[in-house]
């Protein structure tokens, strides 16, 4: 167990299940390295109590089977454009399309979803993936089940920070 | 003569990121479907000597079409390479068992993928 504040703005800590995170902490890293080459730092873990999204860009997952819930990264527009430029290898100075941010934070959220749906088969938390939605806006809101802890990790690549929220509870089984 | 490949992903990202990978190689021609609907059209007009293939995809994913692949005669032995995030044993398991020759779970090096490719060609 690893210990998180509690979102609430009183500095309160709460415990939390590091089986569930970690897999989406360690699949962050790797995904962003091996694909991109950008070292990535966790900066905080907390819960969520609000739907307000972090940045303007979000790709979104539902995820169903043994475990349901859903998991979100959102980014400032300006991280998820060098990103996404990273992962293509689009030379500086060329331009990333609005179709290149969206196409390329859902494939991130792909692989950072398979990656943790790896390391958590033969747990309850096993999931399935769904096909990602990715929404570019501002203050925008997504919510996540009330009765399901929505952990929020930040993390750090460029000097800019970005989110990554899973909210994901094991089914509960039918008597 | 050189390679051509078809390559099979729902995200243009993946497609562009296999597709500068493949530049290392000796291929002629690239060619590239958004699913396994997109990618049996394609299949019926050209021949490709290999398929790179996703298996999350919307219409028809990767495990349906590689079984829909192996059941006609003309495609049955174009070589498959899953390129996915499932990579799960049993999910290995059953794209093998359905006709896929190799498996590459994402994220992958360019190397992983060229390694992968040149033991799938005997290259």
């Amino acid at each position: 167990m690893e210990t998180a504040d509690d979102g609430r703005g009183r500095g309160n800590r709460v415990r939390l299940d590091v089986r569930l995170i970690n897999p989406f902490i360690s699949g962050t890293k790797e995904v962003f390295e091996v694909m991109a080459g950008l070292p990535v730092k966790r900066k905080s873990l907390s819960l969520k109590q609000d739907y307000k999204m972090f940045g303007e860009v979000s790709g979104i997952m539902g995820l169903a089977g043994d475990a349901v819930g859903s998991v979100v990264i959102s980014f400032p527009r300006q991280l998820a454009e060098s990103v996404v430029s990273k992962f293509l290898g689009i030379e500086e100075g060329e331009d990333v399309t609005e179709e290149d941010v969206r196409d390329g934070i859902g494939e991130i959220l792909n692989m950072i979803s398979g990656k943790a749906k790896t390391l958590l088969a033969n747990t309850e938390y096993h999931f399935r993936l769904s096909i990602p939605t990715v929404i570019i806006g501002q203050d925008y809101e997504i919510s996540h089940p009330k009765d399901t802890p929505c952990i929020v990790v930040v993390f750090e690549s460029m000097n800019l920070k970005f989110v990554l929220q899973v909210s994901l509870a094991p089914q509960k089984k039918q008597e | 003569m050189g390679l051509k490949v078809l390559i099979v992903d729902d995200s243009s990202t993946m497609r562009r990121i296999i597709a500068k990978t493949l530049k290392s190689l000796d291929v002629d021609e690239i060619l590239q479907a958004a699913d396994g609907v997109d990618a049996i059209m394609i299949l019926n007009d050209k021949k490709v000597d290999l398929v790179l293939s996703d298996w999350n995809m919307p219409r028809m994913n990767g495990l349906r079409m590689v079984k829909k692949l192996r059941e006609n005669p003309d495609t049955a032995s174009i070589p498959i390479i899953m390129v996915t995030t499932e990579a799960e044993r049993a999910s290995v398991v059953e794209a093998i068992k359905a006709g896929a020759n190799n498996y590459l779970a994402k994220p992958f090096t360019p190397d992983a993928l060229i390694k992968k490719i040149k033991e799938t060609l005997h290259l």
